[in-house]
């Protein structure tokens, strides 16, 4: 514990300099204006800026960096919050109930939940790093392929709770998400799947096209068949920019919670952010006295997930600076940048350079106040410009849209892409499907099919590699048994929907 | 309304027009080049080892040449999207990109529809670094030395396992090669890049990793991972101690990734591309610039523009042959 | 609205059938490594069981399927507005690989404002000037977005 106080010290000594927290104020910044519009996510971003950071100590540009990261975090909840659009893989939780809420005139607290859940969950994780990074890094390790497709198993069939409708609805959502997410090269045996000879879907489908088309263009489309005039989401008044005591009192559990779960499952790769948003809600909507009214705003639904992620994303940062292994597209950049600077993170850098460890693990904090600091009062804007008529707010939309589904790999093709997407989700509305199974599906797709795959290579085709290890049985059970369980009840409610109408007389 | 609506339309089409003749490219003579910045495509995300690379080198561009080098990245199909848009681009010389292993030499393996010739629609201009692929086990493995490794190999054929970065990526086909050379028999357990491989290979998941130098440096470093023996001819600089292939007896098993600038095919005036090449040897010559590719893992190793294609093509029927051998092939 | 489901659930068993032919001539490989067709083959007859499922409870459920969401009837109107946004983002997108960002979020503007949203030309062209110039000097110059050349070299 000792050992602990002096490292913060240190820590805090070097993110708190003048020089780093200005430039981890100006990384927060801009990752907050970049998050919020849409498509030109922390990755787009960093890359832009990576090389301005030439001109800077590694540490004041990796914590800029990094500031950067988790702003733009913070600024893909704005916009799942107020348009609909998912910034970033894990904001696609929030755009459930959050628009939701913004719709009913409550975007405000929505806002400030957000933000006062990822600040807290954020000095959490702070903490939750200092003290158990390492330790957390070893039970990383022990995650093999048998642990990540049981997991993500686990993750698939949660994933169909998050359907409002019809279970077999969901349920399809989910399948047709895991076809979508098999074109393109198979990881294990490198052949072109459903790639029609194009050469842009040897990757796979784009995940930002999707969903800036599912969400996004497709609620655009929806709201742009009546022509209106003023805007169209109800008004509050000023004084309601800010979560009431009654949204606090609903929040605080759902982000405790959501920053333990967030925490614990950021650490592992590829998906930590989605997966801590997605445990969260699930959570909440299992454990809420009114699970039916999820999905129309419940400010439960929004605190959770925005905790988890945030969590998660500090979370994530565990591999990157305990063993030097970036866990997903933005970290390897960091790395990058780590590189440029002539520092590589790795399993020695706690030990060999400690103030940059230190400190950049402070400096989340640091960052997480600022991001705070910066955003109540934005929210006042945030706010205003819905209020913008509807008629000039939505072809802007539209040119973010098209904006960010460009600069994302400089491509025209993924534009025309993510306007097919559209298309999809506003049709898919039309006929009572919802979108958010079939995307979470498709993330986690790959990850299970690959993690299956590896699974049984090294298993040499002994399938009870799944059994004989205790993490990877005790996911596949519980996945189990939520589908038995789920199967089950929707049948019953089936069943006595049909007997209520018999009765009623057909 | 209607004719309101042509007429505007003529209007713009008109300024159109004539906005379009006025910047049309001009014939730019050799000795001015470059009058404008050029455009270095990258193709992959940023971050990696080429695009590190690559920024270095145009970071020099403005000192050298008058006019600086933008980076512009477009990832996508290994590599092979962005290169496609090199060997489609104007060859004025503005339009340049990377090349390396596994956009030049493999690419046409994987994919008999590769929308471009490596050999006939591009210029190869200057070959930038080489680096090797590094064989590593765990720490704690009782296989640590290679000969260790080819013995219980050799005994037990079929049990080990060993990981790469992807389906016919230049780790996957070095990892072919040491078995074809060795006459072994190792499974390949394809990961989606290198971070996941690496954890397996550090959580024990997988026997051993063909990698990058640059990406388990640190580990290294740290003593976490043991490097066996380098793949390319010579030693590598930042690990001295670790033999090469070669020396160990498999020089068949010798393979050397690579990166290089390339153009679109017919690159005139033709001396735009010997200046470039110059400029790329002058750059490479630079104490500092060379400190920092060492650190990457790579080894600065300028080739001008027919060395280089000689060295691209031989490239090219090496792994075409390991190809067949081995059966990695498109489908 | 028995219809909606039924022609969904018949559209989602053609396209299930439709990978799983595809799929089913990609190699299966063997259980020690799962060749390229096994995910997509059975995720294929997943989705055509499930497809079957909501046929059958459109049947069954008959005329009382009542959705809460606000999906209303599609009148021509309304079909026109969105199938002419749809066509100007589409007008938008190849305008800004041949005529470059700032003038195709112009013409984008204008056709918007002027055409679906009946502005008067002179708002119209104003709206599309400024935007277009705001969000070439945010995107384009202070972002650093590497957007295509269009005709004038902008």
């Amino acid at each position: 514990m000792d050992n602990l106080i002096n490292n913060l010290y240190l820590g805090f000594s070097v993110s708190l300099s003048l020089t780093n927290a200005f430039y981890c104020f100006i990384g927060v910044l801009i990752g907050t204006l970049i998050g919020v519009l849409p498509g030109i996510g922390p990755t787009a971003t960093i890359a832009i800026l990576l090389p301005m950071t030439f001109y800077l100590s590694p540490v004041t540009g990796i914590i800029m960096l990094a500031g950067i990261f988790y702003g733009a975090q913070y600024g893909g909840s704005t916009t799942s919050i107020l348009v609909n659009i998912p910034g970033e893989v894990s904001s696609v939780i929030t755009t459930l109930d959050g628009y939701q809420m913004a719709q009913q005139g409550r975007a405000g607290p929505a806002l400030g939940i957000a933000a006062f859940g990822s600040f807290i969950a954020g000095t959490l994780a702070t903490f939750g790093l200092g003290i158990v990074a390492p330790f957390l890094a070893g039970i990383a390790l022990k995650f093999g392929p048998p642990e990540y497709a049981t997991l993500m198993f686990l993750a698939l069939i949660t994933a169909t709770f998050l359907g409002q409708k019809s279970m077999p609805k969901s349920l399809a959502m989910v399948v047709l998400g895991l076809i979508l997410s098999t074109i393109g090269r198979d990881t294990i045996t490198g052949f072109p799947r459903f790639t029609l000879g194009i050469l842009q879907f040897e990757d796979g489908l784009g995940f930002i096209p999707l969903i800036m088309g599912l969400f996004g263009i497709s609620e655009v489309l929806s709201n742009v068949e009546e022509k209106v005039r003023g805007q169209i989401f109800a008004t509050s008044k000023i004084a309601r920019l800010l979560p009431s005591l009654k949204d606090w009192r609903r929040s605080i559990g759902p982000i405790l919670r959501g920053s333990g779960l967030g925490f614990f499952l950021g650490i592992l790769p590829g998906g930590g952010g989605l997966i801590s948003s997605l445990a969260s809600y699930i959570m909440e909507k299992k454990i809420s006295r009114t699970p039916e009214n999820f999905g129309t705003g419940m400010i439960e639904g929004v605190a959770g997930p925005e905790a988890a992620n945030n969590a998660g994303a500090q979370g994530s940062f565990i591999p990157l600076l305990c063993l030097g292994i970036p866990c997903n597209a933005t970290m390897a950049i960091l790395i990058g940048a780590f590189i440029i600077h002539g520092v590589q993170p790795g399993p020695l850098t706690m030990t060999q350079n400690p103030e940059l460890f230190w400190g950049v693990i402070t400096s989340m904090y640091t960052g997480n106040v600022l991001l705070l600091i910066l955003n109540l009062p934005l929210i006042g804007i945030w706010v205003k410009i819905l209020k913008v008529p509807y008629s000039i707010l939505y072809p802007l939309i539209l040119l973010f849209c098209v904006v960010g589904a460009y600069s994302l790999n400089n491509s025209i093709f993924e534009v025309y892409l993510t306007v097919f997407f559209g298309v999809l989700g506003y049709i898919m509305r039309k006929i009572d499907y919802e979108p958010a199974p079939m995307v979470l599906a498709f993330v986690l797709g790959p990850l299970f099919e690959d993690a299956l795959g590896q699974a049984l290579l090294i298993s040499r085709g002994d399938y009870r590699v799944f059994l004989n290890r205790p993490l990877s049985l005790g996911f596949l059970v519980a996945g189990l048994a939520l589908l038995a369980m789920s199967v089950i009840s929707n049948l019953q409610k089936f069943r006595s929907n049909r007997m209520k109408k018999v009765e009623e007389g057909d | 309304m209607f004719k309101k609506l042509c007429r505007i339309e003529l209007i713009l089409l008109v300024l159109c027009v004539l906005f379009a003749g006025l910047s049309a490219p001009k014939q730019v003579e050799a000795a001015d080049f470059p009058t404008n910045p050029i455009q270095l495509i990258v193709p992959y995300a940023p971050g990696g080892v080429t695009d590190i690379v690559g920024r270095l080198i145009s970071e020099k561009s403005r000192e050298f040449l008058g006019q600086p080098m933008v980076v512009v990245n477009k990832p996508g199909a290994g590599g092979t999207l962005g290169t496609d848009f090199v060997a489609k681009s104007a060859p004025d010389g503005y339009s340049l990109g990377t090349i390396g292993t596994g956009t030049f030499a493999i690419a046409p393996i994987l994919n008999p529809n590769l929308p471009y010739d490596p050999v006939k629609a591009l210029t190869l201009i200057s070959r930038l670094t080489i680096f090797s692929l590094v064989i590593m086990v765990r720490a704690d493995s009782p296989l640590n030395t290679l000969e260790k490794l080819v013995d219980y190999a050799k005994k037990n054929p079929g049990k080990l396992n060993y990981g790469s970065a992807g389906v016919g990526t230049a780790l996957h086909f070095g990892g072919e090669l040491f078995n074809r050379a060795a006459g072994i028999r190792m499974v390949h357990v394809p990961f989606k890049g290198t971070p996941p491989a690496l954890m397996a290979l550090l959580g024990g998941h997988i026997d051993l990793f063909f990698s990058n130098y640059i990406d388990a440096v640190e580990q290294v470093k740290a003593g976490k991972v043991i490097p066996l023996a380098v793949t390319t001819p010579e030693r590598v600089i930042a690990i001295p101690h670790v033999p090469t292939v070669a020396e160990k007896g498999y020089p068949d098993a010798v393979i050397t990734s690579w990166i290089g600038i390339t153009g679109p095919a017919g690159i005139t005036p033709l001396p735009i591309v010997d200046k470039l090449s110059a400029f790329i040897r002058k750059v490479l010559s630079i104490p500092d610039i060379q400190k920092k590719m060492i650190t990457l893992g790579v080894t600065p190793a300028h080739l001008g523009p027919k060395e280089f294609e000689k060295f691209a093509k031989d490239q090219l029927e090496q792994f075409r042959d390991l190809a067949r051998t081995a059966n990695i092939k498109a489908e | 609205m028995k219809s909606k489901g039924l022609i969904s659930a018949i559209v989602l068993l053609s396209f299930s059938i439709g990978i799983c032919y595809q799929a089913s001539r990609y190699p299966f490989g063997t259980v020690s490594k799962i060749g390229p067709g096994f995910f997509p083959f059975y995720l294929s007859i997943a989705l055509a069981a499930l497809s079957f499922i909501i046929l059958i409870r459109a049947i069954l459920r008959g005329a009382e399927e009542v959705s809460p969401s606000a999906t209303g009837s599609i009148t021509k109107e309304k079909a026109l507005r969105v199938i002419l946004v749809l066509i100007f983002s589409l007008l938008y997108t190849w305008a800004m690989g041949r005529l470059g960002f700032p003038i195709a979020t112009f013409l984008f503007i204008v056709g918007v404002f002027k055409f679906v949203e009946s502005y008067s030309w002179f708002l119209s062209i104003l709206g599309a000037v400024s935007i277009s110039l705001s969000s070439y000097l945010l995107f384009g110059v202070w972002l650093q977005c590497q957007f295509p050349k269009g005709w004038l070299g902008i």
